[in-house]
């Protein structure tokens, strides 16, 4: 026999999630849904006697008629459709101080006749304030029990698990009732014109189920929803019976919706107390100084000053571990293995490439820990309130705030978190946009280029009107200049590829609480985990196969001999220290030619006469044929390609030096700072990253919008780059 | 004309008369419960970040304020008197609005004093 399966459901800031923590333990573990890509949790529930559950957490929503693919997702699973077995029994969490609401919800899931708790969250909270919600006057009202429980501490929840468990040995068709009867003559005509349209799966043969999916149908079907699978003749019945309510002068939704607020208004009186004058004096307080409308705004850049604080500073420390750790097991291996490809390929393809994904970590988790510090705390949704002008002015939304700002990340879990956007054409925008921003792979290079071609303020010309860094500014020109051409590719794309407006916001703000560590916790591990499996593969996979662009063919005829010439300086009886000099300087030189003969090194060259208008040579060429893989392979890959050995970073002095050395074959400087700062245009613009464009076909279910981002950020990145550089030329810099 | 939603000052209150609007937008706004002769409070307006907060049923909601001139209210007489179905209707409160004060002024702090404003 299957195992029985507990859906818990409720509005956004029930405290579903945290009960459902509380019910499953720590073994809750994340999927996603079948046939659409939206985050599932899935937990083992056990009972006293020994028996388990399967728990499944269901996307929070204010009602069942779905107008995103995350609300589909919730009445699918609720209403156990295609594909999913319905629940055996469903958890409607609900918010005590927003009571009213919140059972909008629980009157459509008892609709749908199904075996049903009510657990009645938040209960400490009114309890506290002197508010009383009558638990066993709800549960006879609503014909189904009514647990009170407090997900944060943990109050209940056993007699909430005594009760599922009890409902569970209840016989299977002791089910809920539709509290909600009495819709006027002309609706119900409405509903029994769609009821035979309802496919016959869906109905397990009870007609009140039938009656209830069919107003489900009446209130979510409209000409550009966002449902899928649904069968045409219902879509087409439905259409047809709104369009004669609107000829009649009726209004469908208000019918619905005001039979079910009827009931709610009629019945509150019986299991509700007199409400005290605010159940949220606190988080009203808090909100004068945050919502303030100029004091908000202050305090919105200072929280942002300080998470990009940290996002630089206080992470370096943890990314200088990761690297010498990386390095401490490449040198044991390079020790422990004999020389040859196979060693190569491990340390310098295998190696190199998880070092690559796990040197972001440090930055990626940093942000995260304040994005979740904020989404705990409350203020997210204040500051996606606040940022929400700005966002419009371009024809984004509030809601594409928090993607946003996770795209400074790392741009896979920000593609992942426009997931919630309830219109696809604002998610397709943000997506679009959203990899302009500058993400932290940029990071490496910025610094490595800076560095090496721009006086530190130590230096003549390193200061700005006498005590300002040069090089900190660039850095900080190049993170403006990344977010302002994201705002305004949002403003051009919204107005032709993407037209139309934006959804019109509606947001609650939740009350301020404390954030638990063990929640932020795993909300940076789950979003840390999107970023190692997903870009980490395709990272790694890409270090690996670069490596082997840059190491085959090997048997290519090289110009010099090195094999005699390390031999006759072995024998030129020179002072030891001398010919291992020469030896090293050899070595050095045969990879270097071993590199130019190499497939990467024959793809800079065919590309040399594309990135000279921009000021890069072939060498450049090869970096940013690594690049497109991912941005930071082009430090390590310009290290091989100035045979620097590949264990070179962002810090590494040769480097920088070799960089201020070379020169074209007529002897000009190669690296000046105006090609440094066409090459930093270059990365800050273009589609540098597999893992994002993977993630984009992934989540657009087509090669289409991949292959838009692509070539756009390309040819953008490129026109702006020639601009840079040929502008600047024109103005007499070099 | 008509007063709408946006209209209102912090702590006002008032009674909606009807939602415009695109279609997703209304019916989201009468699923969380703003159905016509709902008592509303404002809690929060700002219009510098076009966030305007409102308590209905002891709930509340945020919504732009640019989108709250959507959210019609009914006449200030239907707020104070309640007077019977000519607030329930959407379009029917004339009957109503000749039963109000003529020329009422625009910002009247109806029912601030009832018990219950949470400062």
């Amino acid at each position: 026999m299957s195992r029985a399966v507990v859906a818990l459901a409720g509005n956004p800031n029930s405290g579903k999630t945290t009960l459902f923590n509380r019910l499953t333990g720590a073994n809750a573990k994340v999927g996603n849904y079948p046939g659409v890509t939206v985050e599932r949790k899935e937990g083992r529930l056990r009972f006293d006697d020994g028996r388990q559950a399967v728990a499944l957490d269901i996307p929070g929503t204010y009602s069942l008629s779905a107008r995103t693919g995350e609300e589909a997702v919730a009445i699918t699973a609720i209403a156990g459709l295609n594909p999913f077995t319905e629940p055996d029994v469903v958890v409607v969490v609900v918010d005590s101080t927003q009571l009213a609401r919140n059972l909008y919800l629980v009157l459509q899931v008892l609709e749908l006749r199904l075996r049903v708790v009510v657990a009645l969250n938040m209960s400490d909270v009114i309890a506290k304030n002197g508010m009383q919600v009558d638990a066993g006057a709800l549960a006879d009202a609503l014909g189904v029990p009514v647990v009170p429980v407090s997900a944060t501490r943990g109050d209940g929840v056993e007699a909430l698990r005594a009760t599922i468990a009890d409902l569970l040995e209840r016989p299977n068709t002791d089910r809920s009732r539709a509290r909600t009867n009495g819709f006027d003559p002309a609706l119900s005509a409405d509903v029994t014109a769609v009821e035979p349209h309802v496919p016959s799966g869906w109905d397990r043969g009870d007609p009140e189920r039938r009656r209830a999916l069919a107003s489900w149908a009446l209130m979510s079907i409209d000409e550009d929803d966002e449902l899928w699978d649904l069968p045409g003749d219902l879509r087409e019945i439905v259409l047809e019976r709104q369009r004669r309510a609107q000829d009649e002068g009726r209004d469908i939704d208000l019918a619905l919706a005001g039979a079910r607020y009827r009931w709610i208004d009629e019945h509150t009186p019986r299991f509700m107390g007199e409400v005290p004058g605010s159940l949220r004096a606190l988080t009203e307080s808090i909100d004068k100084l945050l919502v303030h409308p100029a004091l908000g705004f202050v305090l919105f850049l200072l929280v942002m000053s300080v998470v990009f604080q940290a996002l630089f500073s206080w992470s370096a420390p943890l990314i200088d571990l990761v690297d010498t750790a990386v390095g401490g097991l490449a040198d044991g291996v390079r020790s422990a293995m004999p020389a040859g490809l196979l060693r190569d390929f491990v340390v310098d393809g295998v190696i190199a490439g998880v070092g690559a994904v796990l040197v972001f970590l440090p930055q990626i988790l940093m942000l995260f820990l304040f994005i979740s510090l904020m989404e705990d705390s409350g203020y997210m949704a204040r500051a996606a309130f606040l940022m929400d002008r700005i966002m419009k002015a371009v024809g984004l939304t509030g809601r594409a705030f928090v993607p946003m700002l996770s795209g400074f990340a790392c741009a896979i879990p920000a593609i992942m978190a426009t997931r919630t956007m309830e219109r696809q054409r604002d998610r397709m925008l943000t997506m679009m946009v959203l990899p302009l921003t500058t993400c932290s792979a940029r990071l490496p290079v910025y610094t490595l280029i800076i560095a090496a071609l721009y006086p530190a303020p130590d230096q003549p010309g390193g200061t700005v009107a006498g005590f300002l860094s040069l090089q900190a500014l660039l850095m900080v020109a190049m993170y403006v200049f990344g977010t302002v051409l994201a705002l305004v590719a949002a403003a051009i794309f919204g107005r032709t590829i993407f037209k139309g407006s934006s959804a019109p916001l509606l947001l609650e703000l939740p009350p301020y609480r404390m954030p638990s560590p063990v929640s932020v916790l795993r909300m940076m591990w789950t979003r840390g985990k999107l970023f190692v499996t997903e870009a980490g593969t395709v990272i790694l996979s890409c270090t690996v196969l670069l490596w082997m662009l840059l190491t085959f063919p090997r048997d290519v005829p090289l110009e010099r001999d090195y094999v005699a010439e390390a031999e006759a300086a072995r024998a030129s009886g020179a002072a030891v220290v001398e010919v291992e000099q020469t030896l090293a300087a050899l070595v050095q030189e045969q990879s270097a030619e071993q590199l130019r003969a190499s497939w990467g090194g024959r793809l800079g060259h065919a590309i040399e006469p594309l990135i000279e208008p921009l000021g890069f040579d072939w060498k450049i060429g090869v970096g940013l044929v690594g690049a497109f893989a991912a941005r930071e392979v082009f430090v390590s890959t310009m290290g091989v390609v100035y045979g620097m050995g590949d264990e070179t970073d962002q810090e590494s002095v040769p480097l920088r030096r070799r960089l201020q050395d070379e020169t074209w074959p007529d002897g000009r400087r190669v690296y000046t700072p105006l090609v440094g700062l066409s090459l930093m245009v270059f990365f800050a613009l273009a589609a540098q990253c597999m893992s994002t464009l993977a993630v984009v076909r992934r989540e657009t279910n087509s090669w289409r919008w991949p292959v838009f981002l692509f070539a756009y950020m390309t040819v953008l990145a490129w026109v702006f780059s020639f601009a840079t550089y040929q502008g600047g030329r024109m103005l007499g810099f070099s | 004309m008509t007063r709408t939603l946006a209209d209102l000052k912090p702590d006002e209150r008032a009674v909606l008369a009807a939602v415009d609007g695109e279609r997703s937008y209304r019916r989201r706004l009468l699923e969380l419960g703003f159905l016509p002769g709902t008592a509303v409070r404002v809690v929060r307006s700002v219009p510098v970040g076009d966030v305007l907060e409102v308590e209905l049923r002891h709930s509340r909601v945020s919504l732009r304020i640019s989108e709250a001139v959507q959210i019609r209210l009914a006449d200030q007489g239907c707020a104070t008197s309640g007077c019977g179905s000519g607030c329930d209707g959407s379009d029917e409160h004339d009957a109503c609005a000749t039963d109000a004060v003529p020329e009422a002024p625009r910002v009247v702090p109806v029912a601030v004093q009832r018990a219950g404003s949470a400062r």
